[in-house]
């Protein structure tokens, strides 16, 4: 439970939900302030406008209309002298808002004064300008800061002001509004987060849950989605290519497994098979020296792969280290040559060394000549009877080349890039009948590939065949 | 009874012989399916033991070229190959067993016996007639409770004699199975052998159980 709780909490869907809201509520409160001083500003605009507008229109009457004020008397068309004024600011301003408070006066006698003012009357001290706009506080006339307009023209001054209140009010409901309003907006905003979390998300879960199927029995199974081109598709597609790059690998090492099954089977079968039919009943002493003669050259075969196998997984895991001395080749070659020549006595095969400048090479003696003898090795098996083996070295821009030659069958042109593989048997059983296992070649590679040089493989048909081995004679970068 | 071992790897190929032939069975061997082909062509066998990758012609081309010669020798697969699918590929090809390297050679011995006995449509281990038994599991035979101890190529002549009971067995199908293919047919050994099996088995004082027909071979009955 609890861990569910935190999964959760942890989860993207949530986070993703939490910064969506956030971001909402976030522009909300920023569109609320942007409108608030939009308006705030708005408004105070609008109404220093208005009340220019009112004192201008008033001023103009009173002075166009050349009436005298001062010296009002009551006729046909006024009755009183508010009535006069209450027709001018009716012409100047179509209606008067209840609260505008307007003061007419002359000089320093005050003409007319809005009723709202009451006993209070708007007195500034006088200004030399024609037209002035501020502020003005009265708290017996309105708790709010009132807009004075004041305009002077030759004879009368006209005050025009009106309490803020009503701004300030609009301005505290819009507030309002948008504090009443931001509870919605965040419960919208996380039910639209969570919504577009899951549905953006809801490919992710696909793509867990087939991951989560994957395993090393069915790595040829994709993940779906990889159609689309968006991020996702990408994801998909990206992933998909590394299952197959791990299938290529696990492909690899199962086919490397059941080969070097395969390869240890046949000596275990003869072990198994000879023992058990020489235990079946009794034998002679000459039988059973005979079976126990094969018994020992098969198990000399089952060490020699799996010294065979273990070199080549040292090799891919990097775990062997090469120690490099300088060496005089020329000898080095005769005494690995020397050392094989009885292997061709069977089939009247001889070997001969035809250079003999001396060269001095940097190499790891131990390796380069397990990789020589498999090599020569290769060229008694496959080479014809009564034939020479051809040993040549020779040095070409500080590179050191070393050919092996025999005459035989040679190895038809498909095969040539396949010889290294591990396993490789140019004819399914022709090199495990000469007693090798597919791996001599690959254990050659891996030897050469590791002092940084090269191996080339030229092949005629019942002609020649040569393996050539290139070195650098200061080993430094790669050859391949 | 005569087998045919087609196997590319020598010495497989050796102890399987051996150890047969301990069994008293004959065995020939065949490094290829191609060299295998030929001899089944020009032999009869009464089984066919065979590897599946060797050169030349594999052991599934190689059983599939018996088939399609209409020759019904059971074949039992011998091969390193122990995957599901190699085995369905081996058996649908043809081959009546499959056994997988490296094998017990008494499970080896015990499948033989177990396809020879189905090719004569046989239930068990001992065939009998009137009162001779033969065990071919402990390589015994017995009348009326005695044990009569014979060679081994007096042991395989009785064998096929009594695995074709109550029908005629020519002297040249007698040689085909209890000889290698290196023994010349042309002399009257089995004739020879006939004679001792019979003082062996045939006492004086027991019904006469080897006749022989004139002009053809010989017959096993009541």
């Amino acid at each position: 439970m609890f861990k569910n709780i935190k999964l959760f909490f942890t989860s993207t869907r949530f986070k993703i939900t939490i910064w969506y809201s956030s971001l909402f509520l976030l522009l909300e409160i920023l569109l609320g302030v942007g409108v608030y001083i939009y308006l705030y500003h708005i408004s105070h605009v609008n109404l220093d406008q208005n009340l220019k507008t009112q004192a201008s229109a008033i001023l103009r009457v009173v002075e166009e209309k050349h009436l005298d004020l001062d010296s009002f008397e009551p006729n046909s068309e006024y009755k009183t002298e508010d009535e006069l004024i209450w027709d001018i600011i009716y012409d100047a301003v179509v209606f008067n808002r209840r609260n505008t408070f307007i003061e007419i006066s002359t000089g320093q006698k005050l003409i007319y004064k809005s009723a709202n003012l009451g006993q209070y009357h708007l007195a500034f001290p006088d200004k030399k300008n024609s037209e002035l706009i501020f502020n003005y506080n009265n708290e017996l006339l309105s708790k709010d800061v009132i807009r004075v307009c004041q305009m002077k023209a030759k004879r009368f001054t006209v005050i025009v002001a009106y309490p803020i209140e009503n701004i300030a009010q609009t301005l505290n409901n819009l507030t309002d509004i948008y504090i009443m309003m931001a509870p919605l907006f965040l419960i919208i905003s996380m039910i639209g987060g969570a919504l577009i979390s899951s549905k953006s998300l809801s490919r992710i879960d696909a793509i867990i849950k087939k991951t989560e199927e994957i395993t090393a029995q069915n790595l040829s199974e994709i993940i779906p989605g990889g159609e689309y081109f968006d991020e996702y598709g990408r994801l998909v597609n990206k992933m998909n290519e590394m299952i197959l790059r791990i299938k290529t690998s696990m492909d690899f090492m199962n086919q490397f497994s059941i080969s070097a099954a395969h390869e240890l089977k046949t000596p275990l079968t003869i072990l198994r098979g000879e023992i058990e039919i020489a235990l079946k009943s009794e034998k002679t002493p000459q039988r059973y020296i005979e079976v126990l003669k094969s018994n020992y050259e098969e198990t000399i075969r089952l060490i020699k792969i799996v010294d065979n196998l273990f070199f080549i997984s040292k090799s891919d895991n990097a775990l062997i280290t090469i120690n490099k001395q300088s060496v005089e080749l020329i000898s080095f070659l005769n005494s690995i040559i020397q050392g094989m020549k009885l292997l061709g006595q069977e089939k009247n095969m001889d070997i001969v060394l035809d250079s003999n400048s001396k060269i001095s090479i940097d190499i790891d003696q131990d390796l380069i000549k397990q990789a020589l003898s498999n090599v020569i090795d290769n060229a008694f098996k496959f080479g014809d009877e009564n034939t020479t083996i051809l040993v040549h070295a020779e040095e070409i821009n500080n590179i050191i080349k070393i050919s092996v030659t025999n005459t035989g069958p040679g190895i038809p042109n498909e095969s040539l890039n396949k010889i290294f593989n591990r396993f490789y048997r140019v004819d399914v059983s022709r090199t495990r009948r000469t007693g090798g296992v597919g791996l001599g070649l690959s254990v050659v590679k891996s030897i050469i590939t590791l002092h940084g040089g090269n191996v080339e493989v030229v092949s005629t048909p019942n002609g020649k065949t040569t393996i050539s081995i290139l070195l650098h004679k200061k080993a430094q970068n790669n050859l391949t | 009874m005569r087998i045919l071992v087609v196997e590319d790897e020598k010495k497989v190929a050796s102890f399987i012989k051996k150890g047969l032939e301990e069994e008293f069975y004959q065995v020939d061997l065949a490094s290829n399916g191609k060299e295998g082909l030929e001899m089944v062509i020009g032999n009869e066998y009464d089984m066919i033991i065979s590897d599946v990758m060797m050169p030349v012609m594999n052991g599934i081309q190689f059983v599939k070229e018996i088939r399609k010669n209409e020759i019904n020798t059971p074949i039992l697969f011998l091969t390193v190959k122990d995957s599901t699918k190699d085995k369905v590929e081996g058996l649908d090809c043809g081959a009546d067993d499959y056994l997988t390297k490296p094998f017990s050679f008494e499970e080896l011995t015990a499948r033989v016996r177990s396809l020879l006995r189905r090719k004569e449509a046989q239930k068990d281990n001992i065939l009998t007639v009137a009162d001779l038994k033969m065990d071919f599991v402990a390589h015994k035979v017995i009348r009326t409770d005695e044990e009569i101890i014979l060679t081994p190529r007096e042991y395989s002549i009785l064998e096929y004699l009594l695995r074709n009971k109550n029908k005629i067995v020519s002297r040249t199908k007698l040689i085909e199975h209890v000889y290698d293919f290196h023994f010349d047919s042309g002399t009257n050994v089995i004739d020879v052998y006939i004679n001792k099996l019979r003082s062996k088995i045939d006492l004086s004082n027991k019904k006469q159980l080897i006749h022989t027909v004139r002009g053809v071979g010989y017959i096993i009955k009541e």
